[in-house]
């Protein structure tokens, strides 16, 4: 399950809240953040209080464990994969320019992350079931996500061949098979941000990446019924605007992003409240909002076993 | 100095931000706002919404900058000096202008922007954008048109991306790399050649032969514009950190907003680069000066009057409570400024920021805070 969306939309807590849910239900999840700087900080890790945030699986609770992807770790595991002989990868990793250009080169890093990922979905337990069924990533804002998904079919109309086209595609026909990969796009209820969400979607549709749900995050709560909403317009016409004017803005707002959303994509949407709760308080509450709806989410979300 | 002051005195102001704060929308209303105080403003920006894009008649790849027409600058008055540009940043442009400009040959420059990887490097390195957004800059403030430019820069997850792509590339095509992948690489030594030799067995490993050969043709013609660019870079560089520069936050009234200003302030100090202040986007934190809800209480003649009166009542005391906390989050953001620095508030403007009048109402909000 891809968590995308742009920055500041509440993606992070969405995808914290989705693991612990699924998690709760009795799936054994893996939460990775998937970030372009590996470095600082992890709030994804804070979020599920996972201890460490590093290229290496952490567990944060039952059936919950972490990874903060890493392209080096991809790297490495790529040339020790890939060529021929063992030490020709050690001295591979060891030498400082061959770093900077896997660091630095085109691609070469977001290629690095996507092995990572593809080589934890590959992980099977000695008996043959996979050891994380379901994975959900955080994506990086939205920029930065597309140039991710877009990055495999141009990697290979440069190079069909090789191990890198070997192991991109076998990334991209993970990724572009509905009945594994579902993307949820976060958004907020305001004009913009739905438009963006809108063209988001057309673009993921271009890229083939198959779209599973759209979540609108923090709306507002809606106090009033038909007849008090009619009955304010009329007074308000009336006496002018009082206090109260711009949440009742905002409102209207959000009830028109919805309605458009709802009639700009083809799958389900979901709206989620807008709680006084921060950090791992806002997490829990969402998860249990979220786990009444799960069982159709799971099912929409897709097992991640290549 | 306020907001004001800063449009009329600085030459190149910088809009650092996450994604989604409405860093485009605030670049474009400074940049209206110092253009009809009478200065030559461009405003350079990266993917706007499009009835943003529209609002400022903002033409979609286009190559030169749109001039916004004085009509539309001083529609409520009378015609002042000043003048508006806009341009959406195309890093293929800037790209291609760039290894036009800095080739010593037209044949070399071909050879460059013909080659299969170079559309690969355009689109796919990160930080292009922010790459991009940097080399424009710098060579409009080396063309001089312009009083101020405004910058908006690339969204990222961390406001200072925009700072850190350009030196992520610029190591990319670091001599030293490129001399490790080139032909002829001009340094000798044993030990160095070895190094070629087995960068040379990696890559062929990894990629296939034909590949790592076609990169090796791509690096060593890119390379040839290695001075150049490290060139751009440090002018780009004494330009930012100089008092003519001035880099603002424009963060959204959450939690984290906190923490990002933090950062923002430590890492700029840290690079040397003049911090000018926060932008605390689509706040409610400025009062409206409206009769609080009850007052309507008289009114209601049934019972779905009394609802929606006490409906709003609640919306009211939900808005005030955002207030609240949107005014307290100002005070703390203000809390730690430096000299000079601001702190100012927003309006949340909402959906009326689809138009240019939203935006000189905007700009107007801003520069009298």
């Amino acid at each position: 399950m891809l968590v995308s969306g742009k920055g500041g939309v509440g993606k992070t807590t969405l995808s914290a809240a989705l693991a612990v849910a699924a998690a709760r239900a009795g799936r054994p999840v893996l939460l990775a953040e998937l970030s372009p700087d590996e470095g600082g900080p992890s709030m994804l890790a804070g979020l599920v209080g996972a201890r460490e945030a590093g290229p290496k699986v952490v567990s944060a609770g039952p059936n919950l464990s972490f990874v903060r992807l890493s392209a080096q770790e991809g790297h490495r595991l790529f040339l020790e994969e890939t060529l021929p002989v063992k030490w020709l990868a050690e001295a591979a990793l060891r030498s400082k320019a061959l770093r900077r250009f896997l660091e630095a080169g085109p691609a070469l890093k977001e290629m690095g992350l996507m092995f990572q990922l593809l080589s934890l979905l590959r992980r099977t337990h000695p008996d043959g079931r996979t050891v994380h069924p379901l994975t959900v990533v955080d994506l990086p804002a939205t920029g930065h996500a597309m140039a991710l998904a877009t990055l495999p079919r141009s990697i290979l109309s440069l190079m069909p061949g090789g191990p890198v086209g070997r192991a991109v595609r076998e990334g991209l026909d993970l990724l572009q098979d509905p009945a594994r990969t579902g993307v949820v796009v976060t958004t907020l209820p305001e004009p913009l941000p739905v438009s963006e969400t809108l063209s988001l979607v057309a673009e993921l549709k271009k890229v083939g990446l198959p779209l599973s749900a759209a979540v609108l995050n923090r709306m507002p709560e809606d106090p009033f019924t038909p007849e008090s909403r009619a009955a304010l317009e009329r007074l308000l016409e009336t006496h002018g605007p009082h206090q109260g004017q711009r949440a009742l803005e905002r409102l209207e707002r959000a009830r028109q992003a919805r309605a458009r959303l709802a009639a700009g994509v083809a799958v389900p949407h979901l709206g989620l409240p807008e709680l006084a709760l921060t950090g791992v308080a806002l997490v829990e509450r969402l998860a249990e909002l979220l786990e009444s709806t799960l069982e159709g989410a799971a099912a929409r979300g897709r097992e991640a076993t290549p | 100095m306020n907001l004001d002051g800063m449009l009329r005195d600085k030459r190149i102001l910088v809009l650092c931000g996450a994604g989604g704060v409405g860093k485009t929308t605030t670049a474009a209303a400074l940049g209206v706002a110092a253009a009809r105080a009478g200065r030559k403003v461009l405003v350079l920006t990266i993917d706007p919404a499009r009835r943003l894009a529209e609002a400022m008649g903002l033409k979609e790849n286009g190559a030169e900058p749109t001039s916004v027409p004085p009509e539309r600058l001083y529609a409520d008055g009378k015609r002042g000096e000043g003048r508006l540009d806009v341009w959406m940043l195309e890093p293929r442009i800037v790209f291609e202008r760039m290894v036009r400009r800095m080739s010593a040959t037209e044949s070399a420059a071909r050879t460059i922007l013909e080659h299969r990887l170079y559309r690969f490097l355009s689109e796919l390195v990160a930080g292009v954008q922010e790459y991009a957004a940097a080399e424009a800059l710098d060579s409009f403030l080396a063309e001089g048109h312009y009083d101020l430019i405004v910058l908006d820069t690339p969204p990222s997850r961390h406001a200072l991306d925009f700072l850190d792509a350009p030196g992520r590339l610029s190591r990319f095509l670091d001599e030293r790399i490129i001399s490790l992948f080139g032909p002829d690489s001009g340094r000798t030594g044993r030990l160095w050649q070895g190094a070629q030799a087995l960068v040379g067995k990696v890559l062929d490993g990894i990629f296939g032969g034909g590949f790592a050969q076609e990169m090796r043709t791509f690096v060593a013609a890119f390379g040839g514009l290695f001075a150049g660019i490290r060139l751009h870079a440090d002018r780009l560089r004494e330009h930012l950190s100089s008092k003519d520069a001035a880099f603002l936050l424009v963060t959204s009234p959450e939690a984290a907003a906190l923490r990002e200003a933090t950062f923002f302030q430590e890492a700029l100090q840290a690079k040397g680069l003049p911090f000018a202040g926060y932008v605390l986007n689509r706040s409610w934190a400025r009062e409206d000066g409206l009769a609080p809800a009850a007052a309507l209480k008289p009114h209601a003649n049934n019972a779905a009057d009394t609802d929606a009166v006490s409906a709003l009542e609640h919306l009211a005391d939900v808005e005030d409570a955002r207030a609240k906390a949107h005014q307290s989050l100002l005070a703390r953001l203000a809390e730690g400024l430096p000299r000079g620095a601001l702190a100012i508030a927003a309006p949340d403007a909402g959906a009326d920021l689809e138009d240019f009048r939203g935006l000189v109402n905007l700009g107007d909000a801003l520069t009298v805070a």
